[in-house]
């Protein structure tokens, strides 16, 4: 067990020197894999690179965020925000659950996380701190509302465990409805009580409240937002396009919000856009690539593997066993990205569920519930690298602060969907 | 001379003229690069609409769009990734290193940049075999389009070969020129 | 005891095409020449980068489904020609490790330094046009003009050649696209159908054998010829078993008693294809055999379809 210890050791000690995340996931994992199999083993670095990142659902991450910056070159996130904090001035922390809401909307349009936060950060964050806010509060609650995406349909992890399980996806997703939209209330109320405690964090808007021809007004700056939404949702809804496809449609609307209504568009200004999208792109499909090196040399030495039958040895009550099973999943989720979690522990976990009476159906919804939290998770936790791609104002380090609270609301959530199957399950056999 | 690390002698370094000219065109082929990335970007958004276009409103897809643009994430995440490592732009966690002093910035800059050129050049080497059997046994995806696989898994050894000469340079500047400042012009998200 | 490491991309869950491969990895493991480190589900190597490793020398074998190759290794074509299909998966025997045509298949494999230990003894049932109820394909007719989702180079040219639209989608989002009319039909195995959950947005399923697969066991020339007495016999034995009963349990088993009763459990119509319909289906894959018959060589190509049709011995 010494060589995996090693290889820890070198991950976290190439992050903590200031190296790149993927050059930390990659180097690390090959050192790995060279002490597992020699030479040999090089051959998984490129390949398991490339058949990470070859696959036509990660073209929603580029895409979503070229949406978000072409709509950050007109004033189409700025409108919003201005008529959320008219209309929500009598709710503290009004934005940060405002941008909980716009998360879980924008799940119902993606079925990956990373893609959400790209594109509802790029404009939430900006303009949370502009109004005072404080940087934890809003990136805490973008990180983590951003993996919404997973629980509420479309989704691509259930359709994962779908496949890997045998459950059916239309059942999966209409399981996720439920616990994702409690999920989102639970952040909602969190942020809402945390503000209370500390006003200092979500600072009120001056003055009196505003009249309500104002207000109505300020609706009007909104539509533009609403057309995208429509464009997107519509496109997936009426078949033309599918989940993946539906961000080119996404991006391709908001150039004609950017150049045709708003005319801010000169060619000069639109290659900086795709520049800075590119970037931020390259950047993080590296560390998906490089997590998954990382990701094979945990397979390799059968690391996941190990500790599930550790627990699965252990002689403990059903529902002890449950809670020290997710405690287990979350550890391992800061290691493994969110695919192969689910790839690796469901064929070994799947048969001791079943065993113990529970609904392989159920399993699956919570196992994505514990992805909410595997997404946010450093090492491999890439909603926060997302997020600190379009915010570059926040820091790696002030991210991963800010989200520590929200964890222990998804571990809360996680637990009560846990303990009672029943809140989960009573949807899909409604259907 | 700054007030950083020990001085040394202007004699020990390598030349700066000579060193600058290579510095200059790798700079350039990186910028390149990044430019051939920001138009493969509005290439996916072309294409995967016209594709989606075509197939609602005429029931005639492309062959080519799903496979191409699949190939193409690939080219985003590899082809620009020196470019990204040029400016600095790659996410890092700097909250210890900027504890430690100039000097030990300075060492740290070494070691992550030799690390960054061996496991670039593992990535590329490994890559380049890969793409060369490819090449050797005609390997196709097994489509009716059937991309020969030598292309996308040529982009590893291109896109790594450049990341490691980028890394190279980081450590060289990290040993012979610390003021040096990382290509600051473009940053993130500026737009 | 020599440690072999194995690959398969494919899920347990996928039981039918996963039966045979875990049961030969349950019996080669238990010998006592040889100890399997076994990676199922793409959990070491995605599907693409299969053929590669096993080249590379990385693993020491895999289990390979055909189609996804035959592009690579144009041999293997003949468990997807149209028009060949259906006559191959009745006839068991043919494919058969030692067969003829297993055979030559073989001569043809070693050209690229591979080696097919077995083709699991047959290829699976062929895959069928599945529709959904906006847009049913009850016939060759039916596909005018339909948004089929299909894969294979070989079917690809005959849905277009009767007038269909061959649409690409990643599998991962084909529930999907068939539950909001994306696509009209599909293409597919009914292990696809079930792994996937698709018969839950199925109303049709038109039994016209478009193209087929097996999944086949493979090794390098090298490492197969430089494979120790005591582990090559291990290896065959647990290689017999596979052959006798991999595509045996899943055809004759599992599809009948098992998967095909959940899709008529969703009220999905089957339609058989007449005989017509099928002589339709074979002059017009005319050209797409003749393509693979020119890739291959005439002499090859030639003697394998006859193979497959039991015209030649
Ligand atoms: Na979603
Ligand atoms: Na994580």
């Amino acid at each position: 067990m010494i060589e995996p210890i090693l290889v820890g050791v070198v991950l976290i000690g190439l992050i903590g020197m200031g190296a790149p995340i993927f050059l930390a996931l990659g180097a690390g994992g090959l050192f790995g894999l060279w002490m597992a199999r020699g030479p040999l083993a090089f051959f998984f670095a490129p390949t398991s690179f490339f058949g990470q990142l070859n696959s036509f659902e990660l073209i929603a991450l580029p895409l979503f965020i070229l949406m978000g910056n072409l709509l950050g070159a007109t004033p189409v996130g700025q409108n919003l925000f201005r008529a959320a904090s008219l209309w929500l001035q009598w709710l503290r922390g009004g934005l940060a659950i405002a941008t909980v809401g716009a998360s879980a909307i924008f799940g119902a349009v993606s079925g990956v996380s990373v893609a959400g936060v790209a594109a509802v950060g790029g404009i939430a964050v900006p303009e949370m701190l502009k109004r005072g806010y404080g940087r934890k509060l809003a990136a805490g609650s973008v990180a983590s509302s951003g993996a919404l995406a997973m629980l509420i349909p479309p989704s691509v992890p259930f359709i994962i465990y779908g496949a890997v399980s045998g459950v059916s996806v239309g059942d999966l997703f209409i399981g996720g409805i439920v616990p994702g939209i409690a999920l989102a209330l639970a952040l909602s109320a969190y942020i809402y009580v945390r503000v209370l405690m500390k006003p200092s964090e979500a600072p009120r808007e001056t003055g009196p409240i505003p009249p309500l021809g104002e207000r109505v007004r300020a609706l009007g700056g909104i539509w533009h937002a609403l057309l995208l939404v429509f464009i997107v949702l519509g496109a997936i809804y009426s078949g033309v396009a599918t989940p993946s496809e539906a961000a080119a449609f996404g991006a391709a609307g908001a150039f004609f919000i950017a150049g045709a209504i708003f005319r801010v568009l000169t060619l000069k200004k639109l290659m900086k856009i795709l520049a800075a999208s590119v970037k931020v792109s390259g950047a993080i499909l590296l560390i998906i690539g490089c997590a998954k090196i990382f990701g094979d040399y945990l397979n390799l030495v059968r690391v996941p593997e190990t500790v599930s039958a550790a627990l699965v040895a252990t002689n403990l009550p059903d529902w002890a066993i449950l809670v020290v099973l997710m405690l287990a999943l979350v550890a391992l989720g800061m290691l493994v990205d969110a695919v192969s979690l689910i790839v690796v522990t469901t064929p070994i976990l799947l048969p001791l569920i079943t065993t113990m009476g529970y609904d392989p159906l159920w399993f699956g919804i919570v196992l994505v519930m514990n992805l909410e939290i595997a997404v946010v998770t450093p090492p491999v936790g890439l909603n926060l690298y997302a997020l600190r791609a379009v915010c570059p104002m926040l820091s790696v380090e002030e991210i991963i602060r800010s989200v520590v609270p929200f964890v222990f609301v998804q571990f809360a959530m996680l637990m009560v969907f846990v303990l009672f199957p029943e809140l989960s399950l009573w949807l899909p056999r409604l259907m | 001379m700054s007030a950083r690390g020990p001085s040394r002698s202007r004699s020990a370094r390598p030349n700066k003229n000579r060193e600058g000219a290579v510095r200059r065109f790798f700079a350039t082929l990186t910028k390149t690069l990044q430019i051939a990335g920001q138009i493969v970007l509005a290439f996916m958004v072309v294409t995967i609409c016209y594709d989606a276009f075509m197939r609602y409103v005429f029931t005639a897809p492309t062959s080519w769009s799903l496979e191409i643009n699949t190939f193409l994430i690939v080219f985003v995440a590899a082809m620009t990734a020196a470019d990204v490592q040029r400016t600095d732009a790659h996410i890092r966690i700097t909250f210890f290193s900027d504890m430690a002093g100039p000097l030990g910035r300075r060492v740290l800059d070494v070691v992550i940049g030799l690390v960054g050129v061996g496991f670039c050049s593992i990535m590329a080497w490994r890559g380049f075999l890969l793409a060369y059997q490819a090449f050797d046994y005609g390997e196709r995806v097994s489509s009716s389009f059937g991309t020969p696989m030598v292309f996308p898994y040529a982009l590893l050894p291109l896109g790594f070969g450049m990341l490691a000469i980028q890394f190279l340079l980081n450590a060289i500047d990290a040993v012979f020129w610390p003021d040096r400042r990382r290509d600051g012009e473009e940053k993130l998200q500026e737009v | 005891e020599t440690t072999m490491t194995g690959v398969s991309y494919l899920p347990p869950s996928y039981k039918a095409l996963a039966y045979g491969s875990a049961g030969f990895v349950e019996r080669l493991d238990a010998s006592d020449a040889v100890k399997v480190d076994y990676y199922d589900s793409g959990k070491l190597l995605k599907a693409d980068e299969q053929l590669p490793a096993l080249r590379s020398g990385t693993i020491d074998f895999m289990f390979h489904t055909s189609s996804y190759i035959t592009r690579s290794i144009p041999i293997l074509g003949i468990t997807g020609l149209p028009g060949v299909v259906e006559e191959l998966y009745e006839n068991p025997d043919r494919l058969k490790k030692g067969s003829p045509l297993f055979n030559l298949i073989n001569e043809e494999l070693a050209k690229e330094d591979l080696y097919m230990v077995s083709m699991m003894g047959n290829i699976l049932q062929p895959e069928y046009i599945w529709s959904t109820k906006a847009a049913p394909v009850r016939s060759i007719a039916d596909l005018s003009g339909k948004k089929v989702r299909v894969v294979s180079f070989e079917a690809t040219k005959v849905i277009e050649g009767f007038g269909g639209a061959a649409v690409r989608i990643p599998s991962s989002e084909l529930y999907l696209a068939l539950q909001r009319n994306t696509v009209d039909a599909a293409v597919a195995n009914i292990s696809t159908i079930i792994g996937r959950s698709l018969q839950e947005q199925i109303d049709f399923v038109y039994k016209l054998p478009m193209t087929a697969y097996g999944i086949g066991l493979y090794t390098t020339t090298r490492g197969w010829e430089t494979m120790g007495e005591a582990e090559k016999a291990a290896f065959t034995e647990a290689a017999d078993w596979f052959d006798e009963n991999g595509a045996a349990y899943s055809n004759n088993t599992i599809y009948p008693d098992e998967y095909w009763p959940m899709v008529e459990a969703e009220n999905v119509e089957i339609i058989e294809p007449s005989k017509e319909d099928l002589q339709t289906l074979t002059d017009a894959a005319a050209d797409v055999r003749a393509k693979w018959v020119s890739e291959v060589g005439e002499d090859v190509g030639a003697r394998a379809i006859a193979l497959a049709l039991g015209k030649a011995e």
